[in-house]
């Protein structure tokens, strides 16, 4: 008996031990007075993913960006957006980019752990919906479409299938992930499938395929320039409130990394290829779909005219689909006025 | 022609020679008990007649014939009854009837009624004691009709009041219906009560050491254990056994 | 202390249906915001238009410029809080909504439960179908057992969700590659349990029927079989449940319908609740199952329920 209770200690002990390295909580109770000039940079998780829109923390990073500003940061990768949106509210993380989709469901849920700093950048064109014997949208009634539930491509071919009079419930949603909606589309499982990239361009270069339309065809984009469920920048809560000074300082950092992303673009191909090992030819292309919006951009960007906008049409959305009750206010979540500061 | 014959049989088990040039004969309704030091090659015998063992050397024949393989002409009673878990009373003992297509509900009730089972036809083994699973047993083999019943040690696992009654059971049953019965125990007192002839067989490797004649009355009934006659034969077989066994405990 | 020791039905009941209280009385505890946490509560005022360069289009916009309030507030916190943990009530009633109108054209709890069940009964019996004759083959032929046993050896210890990648190259994403995780994930289970079941009838039983007069062909039928069933069964019922843990890598892809693809999409729009709902809902089946099962055993195998004597 003794055994066991000694291995259970241990046990919790060595649980204790992992969550001990949780940077960002460590500073909870922290003094206000903490600047750049510290000795010590502030240890910083981030969580993010293989997914382009993350370049700009890889760039700060390799660049000594964050550095600069007296912060380590540290790339943790999460599988989903809702798994990152987790880890900051649990305080695993500091910052993250994720999918609006996922920030827009917690809001709804009622988690308030997280600030919604920013929208760093719009990359249309970069997911949409591709067939195999089907030309036209209006063709797809009653036929299978294989997608990743409730992401930014759900809303997107929502969107499309409106557009041309079709509802999501008009046709038979496959509910897929990645390579396997890939996999769903070449092997007739589904006439057509969406997703972003790669994996959009590896549904467009099957033999037969046809894209039949992009989020760059959706209404959203006509109203707000930008996609279905664009990145999103989101904060842990209690981190930022702790000391806002600091953190406006990170996002002052993260944000000269995205301008530096934004001013460099053949520079940013060469971060992005050591980070994720793809081939320079396929960055390139993906990237040059890439705009970036630094820390001027996102005066207009954080308002009606643009994200607040769209985010009120995807909520609407969501809210028919089902996923969410209503519409949260998302803006209580919003930290918009640090960028006229 | 005697029924059972084993002539220069020799039996090895890899380097072990468990029976040597043994040879033994049972006359038709003999009641012939084998008695012997643990390891001596008794069972071996018996499963060489029941045909699970082929001799290395020598023969075993039934009524002339050479026994060949497992035949049900040789019936065996096991120590630990080998009853069917899954199959009732009736079921265990029709089920050599029933292999052959011949089943008969009369033949089973009225072997039910002779080993003295009567109401527990329906019951499952595990639902028996030690006792009236080894009478099912009894009935099992009996049910086939054998012209040989081989027991090997059937009472050895029973309590000593059951093991009485079923050995006068036992007799009473191989006289009724004329069985020829070869019989293994340890116990020289079980071998006096129920046997016509005692066999006493040496330490391994095995083989006939004495043979002695049961003249005992019949019906034997235990108050038979304080005759002299009694005494006289115990104390000549069991000085025959011990030496076997001071034998077998040398070799180790 | 007596050991072994046991309660009758009625006590057990009654201890069972307190831990259960227990269990909840802590959930409750543990999610109950008894704490108040002074909050800084922020409501946007914006009323200020401003103009400002509009990076996208290059013009000067007019937008409104975000002004907030801040108030401060509290905010009720518990021991616990979403999202490690919803409470009690809120669950429950996100569970009932499940059931009766979950909204948006989806599936209801039911829907979910019945394809559930469909495919990981039709995958056990698939798998038990073809494991028990390949078993007990194996046991019978030593040399067909060595040739097949370091296949198994390599199958076995994979999860099923190893499975999926290739299932979806080879059956596409329908029911037929969710059938294949689910055989994958208990086949070589199924196999083993039979192998041992069959290794383990007593020699003995064998010996006693051949000198009844079975022959070799009468051996399999009625003597093995009869013999090794009850462990063969006690396997298969492991199997069933071996079957449920496959679940959620069974409709991981190519389906909105069944709890496992219930619990995987509700972790995307922050649902916990429905997640411990479709957590229960598999526990509850496979309780269910089990019952369906022993009542199918009791039938089957009269012999091993009897109460037996000592003696």
């Amino acid at each position: 008996m003794n055994r066991i209770f000694a291995l259970f200690c241990g046990l919790l002990l060595f649980a204790c031990g992992d969550t001990a390295d949780t940077p960002g909580k460590s500073d909870a109770g922290g003094t206000a007075d903490k600047s750049a000039t510290n000795d010590q940079p502030d240890a910083i998780v981030y969580g993010g993913s293989a997914w382009y829109g993350h370049a700009p923390v890889w760039a700060g990073i390799r660049r000594g960006i964050f550095k600069k500003h007296g912060f380590e940061v540290t790339d943790k990768s999460f599988g989903s957006s809702s798994d990152r949106l987790n880890a900051l509210e649990a305080g695993n993380a500091t910052f993250a980019s994720l999918g609006e989709v996922a920030m827009l469901s917690a809001m709804a849920a009622g988690r308030r752990g997280f600030y919604w700093i920013a929208n760093q950048n719009i990359a249309p064109g970069n997911e949409g919906l591709v067939a195999i014997g089907v030309d036209r949208i209006e063709d797809l009634k009653g036929k299978k479409i294989a997608l990743q539930n409730l992401t930014s491509i759900h809303l997107t071919i929502a969107l499309l299938l409106k557009d041309h009079g079709l509802s999501l419930s008009d046709v038979e949603v496959l509910n897929g992930n990645n390579a396997t909606l890939v996999e769903m589309l070449r092997n007739g499982d589904a006439v057509a499938a969406g997703m972003w990239e790669p994996h959009f361009s590896a549904m467009r270069n099957l033999p037969g395929a046809k894209v039949l339309g992009t989020d760059k065809d959706t209404s959203i984009y006509k109203k707000f320039q930008t996609m279905s469920g664009p990145d999103v920048v989101c904060c842990d809560r209690k981190w930022f409130d702790a000391d806002p000074a600091r953190a406006k300082r990170l996002f002052r950092a993260y944000f000269e990394a995205v301008e530096w992303c934004r001013d460099n673009p053949d520079d940013l191909i060469g971060v992005v290829v050591e980070k994720t090992g793809k081939e320079a030819d396929e960055v390139k292309a993906a990237l040059a779909n890439f705009t970036w919006l630094g820390w001027n951009a996102q005066k207009v960007n954080m308002s009606d005219r643009r994200m607040f906008g769209q985010a009120q049409v995807a909520g609407d959305l969501l809210v028919e689909m089902g996923a969410i009750a209503k519409v949260p206010a998302f803006r209580d979540w919003t930290q918009a006025e640090m960028f006229f500061e | 022609m005697s029924l059972l014959s084993a002539r220069g049989v020799t039996k090895r088990f890899g380097d072990i020679v468990a029976l040597e040039g043994l040879d033994l004969e049972v006359a038709d309704g003999e009641f012939v008990v084998l008695v012997g030091a643990s390891g001596c090659g008794k069972s071996t015998l018996l499963n060489l007649f029941a045909g699970f063992e082929r001799p290395s050397e020598g023969s075993v024949a039934l009524r002339g014939e050479n026994i060949e393989g497992i035949n049900p002409r040789c019936g065996m009673v096991f120590q630990n009854y080998a009853l069917f878990p899954w199959l009732t009373v009736r079921g265990n003992i029709g089920f050599g009837p029933r292999l052959r297509g011949v089943e008969d509900a009369a033949r089973v009730e009225a072997l039910i009624k002779t080993v003295g089972i009567e109401g527990f036809g329906d019951h499952y083994p595990t639902q028996l004691s030690g006792g009236m699973k080894q009478r099912v047993a009894l009935a099992r083999t009996l049910a086939n009709d054998p012209e040989v019943l081989l027991c090997d040690e059937p009472f050895a696992a029973l309590d000593a009041m059951t093991r009485t009654v079923l050995q006068e059971e036992l007799a009473r049953i191989a006289r009724e219906e004329g069985k020829t019965v070869l019989f293994i125990t340890h116990s020289i007192d079980e071998a006096l009560l129920l046997g016509d002839r005692i066999v006493v067989m040496t330490a391994r490797p095995g083989r006939v050491k004495q043979e002695l004649a049961n003249d005992l009355p019949r019906p034997r009934t235990a108050d038979l254990e304080l005759t002299p006659r009694y005494l006289e034969l115990k104390s000549e077989i069991w000085e025959s056994v011990r030496q076997e066994v001071i034998a077998c405990g040398r070799e180790g | 202390m007596n050991f072994p020791a046991y309660l009758d039905r009625r006590k057990s009941f009654t201890y069972g249906v307190i831990g259960i209280g227990i269990v909840l009385a802590l959930w409750w505890l543990l999610t109950y915001p008894f704490f108040e946490e002074r909050v800084v509560v922020r409501t946007e005022t914006g009323t200020v238009m401003v103009e400002e360069l509009d990076e996208i289009s290059g013009e000067m916009v007019r937008i409104r410029r975000p002004a907030y309030e801040e108030v401060a507030g509290v905010e009720r916190r518990a021991i616990v809080n979403p999202p490690a943990l919803d409470t009690p009530q809120r669950t429950f009633r996100d569970a009932w909504m499940l059931l009766t109108d979950p909204g948006g054209g989806r599936p209801s709890l039911l829907d979910h439960i019945f394809w559930s069940t469909l495919r990981i009964v039709a995958g056990f019996l698939i798998s038990s179908l073809l494991a028990v004759p390949l078993g007990i083959a194996m046991a019978l032929y030593p040399r067909l057992r060595a040739t097949i046993s370091p296949i198994i050896s390599f199958l076995r210890p994979l999860p099923s969700i190893a499975w999926v990648p290739l299932a979806l190259i080879w059956l596409g994403a329908g029911e037929a590659q969710k059938l294949a995780i689910i055989f994958m994930g208990s086949f070589s289970a199924a196999l083993i349990y039979t192998i041992e079941a069959t290794l383990r009838v007593d020699p003995i039983l064998v010996r006693a029927a051949r000198n009844l007069g079975v022959s070799e062909g009468q051996l399999l039928g009625k003597v093995l079989l009869p013999a090794a069933l009850p462990s063969i069964v006690s396997g298969l019922k492991v199997v069933m449940a071996i079957g449920w843990t496959c679940v959620i890598s069974a409709e991981i892809v190519g389906t909105q319908k069944g709890l496992g693809s219930l619990i995987w999409n509700s972790r995307e729009i922050s649902k916990t609740s429905w997640v411990l709902v479709g957590m229960a809902s598999i526990s509850a089946m496979v309780l269910l199952l089990d019952t369906l099962f022993h009542v199918i055993e009791k039938k089957l195998l009269p012999w091993v329920f009897i109460e037996g004597r000592r003696s």
